[in-house]
């Protein structure tokens, strides 16, 4: 199911693509010059080693001619580079990547957090670490920062952009075709950076469409008895105070959007698939899963870890 | 030449022996040994940070470094490196070689000299006393610590604070050394010694301490800001009053980018002494080499915006700086273009310093490569924060810096010591090296393209191929520390059992030769005529002599 | 003033203090810059220049520093024509203008701070008190630094190495003195007009 296949032959979008034809071209240039360098080197080592009793050789000081030439090719081919990269920049990226004043409303807004990542579809639904999209159409992302500087990037589907808090940033986001595709946080943000993964799942337009009516509706009430226990705990301990969920009283910011969490693929950022096992696994003990985070360990009962675990399952 | 008359005393006038000496010493040869030893010893600490890096990174969700452990340790890797050895290295070289490659007795200021090395050891032990005094360890955000990471409160405890203030320490120390070779390479040339005479080796220290000179600066500028916002609450790099992360990362890579440069040039410089020397031909299109040099100097200030193509900046912007540090790569190849003309048709003997050279070229030529696809900004796109970066900067720095300097050391070894390092040792240390550092850092490029992040202390069991390049690249990473054992089982030996070097073993031509191995405290009795760039080539080849200013009668002059 | 300006006419003390005003130039000028950055961004947050800073009561006090060029000019040249003692009263009247200075730094400062304007009130107090409380610094160790070498000309006379001192200290005055035009210039004479 999770297409996580990260090969530099294919590409997913189209902004991969134009990234992957200029990279092989300057890969195939500088791979040239170093193969001459090479050569000519080892032509020198065979050619000229120094035989028994040899004499100086003449003291050549200058080709001036051979001087220009190497002067001219780098400049000859890094113009050619750069005239390319002008050229294609615009089907990459938008206009300007600095976005005090970008005129277009976005289709989504992604704020990166320490340490996860959080986002707001333009009909005002939110989810965290996990993004969807309509596959083959291209989508305009806002990125902000809640905290440091983090970086946004799913490697099949283009480039990348760093979010600064305070200074709002574009990019394009779109899959050819449907698919899951992972994306990592790409500038060092402190302890977890290394797990704070998202994923972004194109689908069919219809489906989307689905997907994005489904995320604004409040959550579901719980259903059965451990549940219903679970929502209670929810709001006796600290929780609602850190995460929201739609459709109670939960409105905390500082940790993920949990309102359709039993839906997600996955569970700390990508840290564990979300399956019954794996919530109990991080209810138990957080910071033992995800060393250096900021949700504690509540030092549940067991009976309590089945009650939360229940009730967050149900919330799909 | 005192500065002072009378009653203070002059240098050196008061002979001192074992630890004492060394901390008292004004003669920059010993200075040049301190600088050189310490760069050793912090080399072989960060290097085994290296280590366990590798060891935590050989598999996936490995358990050895939890996750602040891992980044305290990648941050005092690459500040080690970077401010504790490579640039300390090279300033010992200089500061060993100027004063003997130009003539003169010692440097311009003495005191200053040592006032330098000492400030430098001073931060290094700072540093590492954030082990012990940091709240909560060392630093943990990054040899370049980019604001908000590095401001209060993400990084609320004293070990910030630490690597800030062995930052300015080492500051200090770099740029009193930088002032102090400039004023010596202007001031205390010998008779006959025009600029234009002077070594390569010289012209890329004058050229590398200009830039020590200018752009330390912003480093000392980054640094009191990034602390004011720290301890006095100021509001440099906190957009909630307005202020600006970016323009930390612009100040910060406004020395960034020269400071690659500074640990480079001195590096070209030995290069560009012992390629010759070795095969026995004057350096190719000497002009142009130091006219690339100076070029570089200046264009260096031109191309940091390059560090931040990620960042969200105008496009125009971008484009600039793409233009520019593609044009830098231009006077670098002028030079690999040098060194490899300077082989062809020359008489070349493979010694383990030219073996080491010659890797160098090759090293460094792959390295600055992908350098230039940095400068392509797409392409900067999808490779920076990769392990492609890593792989690049390791290339240009071990690949180059290190391998020129090995290369140096086993040129200059004896000179400074008198007895020749152990080429059969040699050899095998060199293999070792290649083979061990072309292992750890060539899969590097793979990994990043392949979509590794750099500064992750783990990764997922599923990923393509980065659990077999990782592994590969560890054992590549435990064979090159092992070469290097070599290496200083190779400088033990050769105190007691290395064969005696004499004035002149390579039989070179520039006027360090011309002195006893090792140099007497006042450098030289006599200093040879100075007729061209190669005095000693001059003296011994009469008619093949290189000399650029025909007819001007040689002056023998005691220092 | 030398007979010639080139490196060969210059000393090595001189030399070398004149790369340490390139250097200290260049760490102001980043500080001065953050300054002219973050004040043409508006709106502000917290206190601003405008209706906070005095340029015509700090011109006043400014003047001395300005005047240190003349005075440390003059002991140099006496120096040079070996007459010691006129030198040494030069150089103490340049300490005493810094101090002067350094005084109406210290009561503008005072005033600052009585209307709750620090490091942290905002953008304006954060480069504010960095760019002038460095550049006032630097002030502080020229002052340090000339009463050594009027120490070192007191016990062992004017030789060659003190008479290069001289000359270097007004390198560095004449230094000090046109970077704070460039401070006044950006942080006073701007908040008037802006």
């Amino acid at each position: 199911m999770l297409a996580l296949v990260v090969s530099p032959f294919t590409y997913h979008s189209p902004q991969a693509q134009k990234i992957g034809t200029i990279f092989w071209w300057v890969v195939i240039q500088g791979l040239a010059i170093f193969v001459i360098v090479l050569a000519w080197t080892i032509y020198n080592l065979s050619k000229y080693r120094q035989r028994p009793g040899q004499g100086p050789p003449y003291q050549l000081r200058d080709i001036p001619k051979l001087e220009y030439f190497w002067i001219a090719l780098p400049i000859l081919s890094l113009a050619a580079i750069f005239t390319y990269e002008v050229r294609i920049m615009p089907d990459i990226a938008p206009p300007e990547g600095y976005g005090r004043r970008f005129p277009q409303k976005p289709d989504m807004t992604v704020t990166g957090h320490q340490w996860w990542w959080e986002v707001e579809y333009s009909n005002g639904a939110k989810a965290s670490d996990e993004i969807h999209i309509p596959a083959g159409r291209r989508m305009l992302v806002r990125l902000e920062s809640a905290d440091v500087i983090h970086d946004f990037w799913v490697e099949q589907l283009g480039p990348k952009m760093d979010t600064v808090p305070g200074y709002p940033s574009y990019i394009w986001l779109q899959a050819d075709s449907p698919g899951v595709y992972q994306g990592q946080c790409s500038e060092f943000c402190g302890a977890q950076h290394a797990w704070m993964l998202f994923l972004v799942v194109a689908e069919p337009r219809a489906k989307f469409e689905r997907y994005i009516d489904a995320l604004a509706e409040p959550a579901p009430p719980p259903q059965t008895d451990a549940a219903k226990k679970g929502f209670q705990l929810f709001f006796k301990m600290p929780c609602w105070r850190c995460h929201a969920i739609r459709g109670t009283g939960a409105k905390g910011t500082l940790g993920p959007d949990l309102t359709h969490v039993g839906s997600r693929y996955r569970l700390g950022s990508g840290i564990l698939y979300n399956t019954p096992e794996n919530m109990r696994l991080w209810m138990r003990d957080p910071p033992a899963v995800k060393p250096g985070i900021r949700m504690p360990n509540f030092h549940f009962s067991p009976d309590q870890v089945n009650e939360i675990a229940a009730y967050l399952e149900s919330l799909k | 030449m005192s500065t002072f008359t009378a009653a203070v005393p002059k240098p050196d006038s008061v002979k001192h022996h074992g630890l004492l000496h060394w901390f008292t010493t004004l003669d920059h040869k010993e200075i040049g040994k301190l600088y050189m030893v310490t760069s050793l010893f912090w080399f072989v600490v960060a290097g085994c940070l290296a280590l366990a890096m590798r060891v935590q990174l050989a598999r996936p969700n490995a358990p050895y470094l939890s996750p602040t452990t891992y980044n305290q340790t990648f941050t005092l890797h690459g500040t080690t490196m970077i401010f504790f050895v490579v640039v300390p290295v090279l300033l010992g070289f200089s500061v060993y070689f100027v004063p003997l490659m130009i003539g003169a007795r010692d440097m311009a200021f003495p005191r200053l000299n040592s006032l330098g090395y000492w400030v430098f050891a001073l931060g290094g032990f700072l540093l590492y006393m954030s082990y012990l005094f940091g709240g909560g360890g060392p630093p943990d955000a990054g040899w370049f610590s980019y604001a908000p990471l590095s401001d209060w409160p993400y990084s609320a405890a004293y070990g910030q604070d630490y690597w800030s203030l062995a930052l300015l320490l080492n500051g200090i120390g770099t740029t009193s050394t930088g002032i102090n070779l400039i004023v010596t390479i202007f001031k205390e040339r010998t008779i006959g010694m025009t600029l234009k005479r002077m070594p390569m080796f010289v012209w890329m220290v004058l050229v590398n301490a200009f830039l020590i000179v200018i752009s330390i600066p912003p480093l000392n500028a980054t640094i009191v800001m990034l602390e004011a916002d720290r301890r006095l609450n100021a509001h440099f790099f906190r957009d909630a009053f307005g202020g600006s992360p970016i323009l930390y990362q612009h100040y910060f890579w406004l020395f960034g980018h020269p400071e690659v440069y500074i640990m480079i040039l001195p590096a070209w410089g030995m290069i560009s002494e012992l390629v010759p020397v070795f095969s026995r031909k004057q350096l190719f299109g000497f002009v142009y080499v130091a006219a690339a040099s100076v070029a570089i100097g200046f264009l260096s200030y031109g191309v940091w915006v390059h560090h931040m193509f990620v960042t969200p900046l105008p496009r125009p912007m971008w484009l600039i700086f793409s233009a520019s540090s593609m044009l830098i790569a231009v006077p670098t190849g002028i030079k690999v273009f040098a060194w490899t003309a300077t082989m062809w048709r020359g008489t070349i003997r493979l010694t383990t310093s030219m073996y080491f050279a010659i890797a160098f070229v090759l090293q460094f030529t792959l390295g600055g490569l992908s350098g230039v696809m940095f400068g392509t900004v797409p392409i900067d796109w999808q490779l920076t924060d990769t392990y492609f970066v890593v792989a690049h900067f390791h290339y240009v720095l071990f690949g180059g810096t290190v391998f020129a300097v090995l290369a140096g050391l086993y040129y200059w070894y004896p000179k400074i010591t008198g007895k020749l390092l152990g080429e059969r040792l040699g050899m095998a240390q060199f293999w070792g090296t290649v083979i061990g550092f072309n292992m750890t850092f060539f899969v590097q490029h793979f990994l990043g393209i392949y979509g590794m992040r750099r500064r992750v202390y783990t990764y997922a069991p599923g990923m393509p191929y980065w659990a077999p390049l990782n592994m590969v690249s560890t054992i590549g990473a435990f064979i090159l520390a092992g070469s290097m054992l070599l290496l200083i089982i190779n400088i033990f030996r050769s105190r007691k059992h290395g064969a005696i070097a004499g004035d002149n073993p390579w039989d070179g031509w520039t006027l360090e030769w011309a002195t006893t191995s090792p140099p007497p405290e006042e450098n030289f009795k006599m200093v040879p005529p100075i007729t061209g760039r190669r005095p000693l080539w001059d003296y011994r080849h009469p008619e093949q002599a290189d000399d650029i200013n025909p007819g001007e009668a040689p002056i023998l002059r005691q220092p | 003033m030398p007979s010639e300006i080139s490196i060969e006419a210059t000393d090595k003390t001189t030399l070398g203090t004149l790369l340490l005003t390139l250097s200290e130039g260049v760490f102001l000028a980043m500080l001065t810059f953050a300054y002219f950055f973050f004040q043409g961004q508006k709106p502000q947050v917290g206190p601003t220049a405008a209706g906070s800073l005095e340029p015509v009561w700090t011109g006043i006090f400014s003047a001395p520093l300005w005047a240190t060029t003349y005075t440390s000019w003059r002991a140099m040249l006496n120096m040079r024509a070996r007459s010691v003692d006129t030198a040494k009263r030069w150089s103490w009247l340049t300490v005493l203008l810094a101090f002067v200075f350094l005084c109406g730094q210290g009561k503008e400062w005072s005033d600052l701070a009585d209307k709750r304007i620090t490091i942290e009130s905002g953008l304006f107090g954060t480069t504010y008190f960095m760019v002038t409380g460095f550049h006032d610094l630097h002030v502080f160790m020229g002052m340090v630094v000339s009463m050594i070498v009027l120490y070192v000309i007191a016990r062992h006379g004017a030789g060659e190495g003190q008479i290069h001192a001289v000359t270097a200290l007004w390198v560095y005055w004449t230094f000090m003195a046109s970077f704070w035009v460039v401070i006044y210039t950006v942080v006073y004479l701007w908040s008037a007009v802006s």
